[in-house]
């Protein structure tokens, strides 16, 4: 197999820093997988090899990886956890989420090459917009392409909501997933106690249409379980009409008989643990360099392609078994007055059987 | 046996009777701080003294804990709003004896531990001892057992003395050092590589398996909500009523079978704990519960599974805690055991073909 070639220098979300080491993070039955590029701007590059991400951990805090570096992990063997700042120091991280969805080596290189391919400063002043626009509206509808008649309500300035960027260029001390460009927004605090309460001030009615990303996480669970789930799920063909009231899913209305299988699994999760009927998470993912890789794949998740697309988060790890993240890609967003937030519009198409302009 | 003295839990340590050597020894409960309040203490009998202790949080029971607890002790653990760990044989140390009240997994309310401090009083231990012994006797005669609903006929075979297996007992009268569940009377057996989270093993079993009777479903350490639990038992306890039938092959079940329309929402809410977490296809466990003296109480409660109806009742165990969420547990007292002469020698008899 062809190596994964790993081009420091198009590791843009470093930013233009004056920064001479390099290294990649990977587990070490990976470590001949990998090929590292010619660098101009780094003067030593190198492989760190680690079979579990505590020790990666450690060794951060242990100084035995130096500080003032860029660090790209990609870790398929084993969760990458968050790292506190305190613990990353003057150092840079951007890693692949490659374990919570399965990959191979032909997805990491996938997403090398988008993640190569994506411009920072244009996620950013894409980020930087919607927030502006955001906090000039009064509240969010959620309305789908392909059904005018299907909209949801999202008052999207409740106090208790986190509104969290995955896009841009890291700061010194920061962590980054790569690709990135997502800006996710969560109903808090995620505590499991309160899992169930404060949950999003969204209504109305949602078309899931897919594609769908089971992750999972902390709990115990069989890789073949996550497959199956995955597989059910994702086999929504028109769509599952998802009726919301206050963030809580209330009933799952499949558009074909083809979407029965899909609504069964989605009903099956709320059966047995009626924490995926909440929505934890509205997601506006928005890389549009990223191409869908076929499978359960956790770095679908920032894929904004033609024009950005909406997810919903259902589950919240590491309370619930999985993290079930929906794409619903005729949904987009408009404010009260009709101004396009997020998303893409369909033209309002009508048929006729003649000119309008000529009256009859 | 224990009496509801208004908001009083009275304890007659004399007439426990899983406890020994109890002259001159030290009677302990440990329990929560709110609890700590209602314990009395009725008849002592030989003991030396009785002391509770109070624990709030599990954290709080880590090795120094044991050190604190007097020897040459009989203790009862009464905990049902933490999480109990049991402490090693070493954290034990050999001039103890443990018996825990399994009332974390279920819900357990004031009124559930009452009734069963009531039903441990009347728990014959010696009786226990005796009762297990003829089993494994004729266990051990027989070359395979076979589990026969009374009312459909319906039969499992269960290969049960491969070298797979590990017996256990919580059972009887307790020696120094030695833990068991209280009120006590359980023999179960679960396949050796169970403990792994892919649950690679399962038990040489095939057949029917008809589930008629009470379900407990276990919490475990994976984070689940209250109301999920109680709303799946409800759902499962129609049982009581209404049987499933279970194929099983090769110790797991490849399909639920509704007998008749209200055991449809049984099979319904087993097919999706299955769907999202597969393990739960397979049997996991055989129980045999032989406290012939204890009463059921109503609703979801770990401490029924000791239940032996008259002449001992199977219980079946399915999820394995801590890599599942829950562990189900169905008390089948209509079910009959036969060993090779054919004869039911544990559990319902009354089926004639």
């Amino acid at each position: 197999m062809e190596a994964i070639q790993i081009e420091p220098d198009k590791l843009t979300p470093f930013g233009e820093d004056d920064v001479d080491t390099f290294f990649l993070v990977t587990n070490q039955s990976w470590v001949e997988k990998f090929s590292l590029h010619s660098t101009i701007k780094y003067k030593n590059h190198n492989i760190i090899s680690y079979n579990d991400s505590r020790d990666f951990k450690s060794r951060l805090a242990k100084n035995i990886i130096p500080q003032h570096c860029h660090l790209l992990v990609i870790l398929p063997n084993c969760l990458f956890q968050s790292i506190p700042e305190e613990i990353i120091g003057n150092r840079k991280i951007l890693f692949m989420a490659c374990k919570s969805g399965e990959i191979g080596a032909e997805g990491i290189k996938h997403f090398l090459k988008c993640g190569y391919a994506t411009d920072p400063g244009e996620l950013q002043a894409i980020s930087d917009n919607i927030f502006n626009k955001g906090e000039a509206s009064d509240r969010f509808i959620i309305k789908d392409k392909a059904d005018a008649s299907i909209e949801a309500d999202f008052n999207h300035m409740e106090d208790y909501y986190d509104w969290h960027e995955q896009l841009g260029f890291v700061d010194w001390g920061g962590q980054q997933i790569f690709p990135a460009g997502e800006i996710a927004c969560f109903s808090v605090p995620l505590k499991e106690e309160s899992l169930s309460s404060r949950l999003f001030n969204l209504s109305g009615n949602i078309i899931f249409t897919g594609p769908v990303i089971v992750q999972s996480g902390p709990p115990s669970f069989r890789p073949r379980d996550q497959m199956h789930i995955y597989e059910k799920l994702n086999s929504v063909s028109s769509g599952l009409n998802l009726h919301i009231s206050k963030g809580v899913i209330t009933q799952i209305e499949p558009m074909s008989v083809d979407d029965a299988e899909a609504a069964d699994m989605l009903s099956s999760l709320i059966k047995v643990d009626s924490r995926y009927s909440n929505i934890y998470e509205v997601g506006l993912s928005l890389n549009n360099k990223i191409r869908l890789f076929p499978g359960n794949t956790a770095m679908n998740e920032v894929w904004g392609e033609d024009g950005g697309n909406i997810h919903l988060g259902l589950g919240m790890l590491p309370f619930t078994q999985y993290h079930v993240d929906m794409f619903c890609k005729n949904a987009y967003i408009i404010n009260e007055k009709s101004d396009l937030i997020f998303g893409k519009k369909r033209m309002d198409v009508k048929k006729s059987s003649i000119c309008p302009c000529i009256p009859l | 046996m224990s009496e509801l003295i208004m908001d009083k839990v009275l304890i007659n340590p004399s007439d426990i009777s899983c406890f020994t050597e109890k002259k001159g020894s030290i009677f302990v409960v440990i329990t929560s701080p709110e609890l700590c309040e209602s314990i009395s203490f009725g008849r002592i009998g030989a003991y030396s003294k009785t002391i509770t202790i109070s624990v709030g949080q599990s954290e709080s029971m880590g090795e120094k804990f044991w050190e604190g607890v007097p020897i040459k002790s009989h203790i009862l653990v009464i905990l049902p709003d933490i999480y109990f760990r049991s402490p090693s044989s070493e954290q034990l140390g050999p001039d103890r004896q443990l018996a825990v009240m399994a009332c974390h997994s279920t819900p357990t309310t004031f009124q559930a531990i009452q009734h069963f401090l009531g039903q441990s009083e009347n728990t014959d231990s010696e009786r226990q001892d005796k009762t297990a012994e003829k089993f494994f006797d004729i266990g051990s005669a027989s070359s395979r057992l076979i589990f026969e609903d009374s009312h459909t006929g319906l039969q499992l075979t269960f290969n049960h003395t491969s070298d797979d297996l590990i017996w256990h007992e919580q059972i009887g009268k307790l020696e120094w050092g030695q833990q068991q569940l209280f009120p006590s009377g359980e023999i179960s057996t679960l396949p050796v590589d169970v403990f792994g989270q892919n649950i690679n093993d399962s038990l040489d079993m095939n057949g029917q398996l008809v589930l008629h009777g009470f379900p407990v479903l276990h919490g475990g350490d994976v984070s689940y909500l209250r109301e999920d639990q109680a709303r799946i038992f409800s759902e499962l306890s129609a049982l009581r009523e209404y049987p499933v039938i279970a194929h099983v092959s090769n110790g797991k079940v490849t399909r639920w079978e509704a007998t008749m329309a209200g055991a449809d929402k049984v099979v319904q809410m087993l097919e999706a704990l299955c769907k999202i977490d597969g393990r739960y296809e397979t049997v996991v466990e055989v129980g045999f519960g032989i406290n012939t003296s204890l009463k059921l109480f109503p609703g979801n409660n770990a401490m029924n599974e000791v239940y032996g109806a008259d002449n001992g009742a199977v219980h079946f165990g399915f999820g394995i805690i801590p890599f599942t969420q829950y562990h189900l547990d169905i008390i089948c007292p209509h079910l009959g055991v036969k060993d090779d002469s054919g004869k039911v020698f544990f559990g319902a008899k009354k089926y004639t073909s």
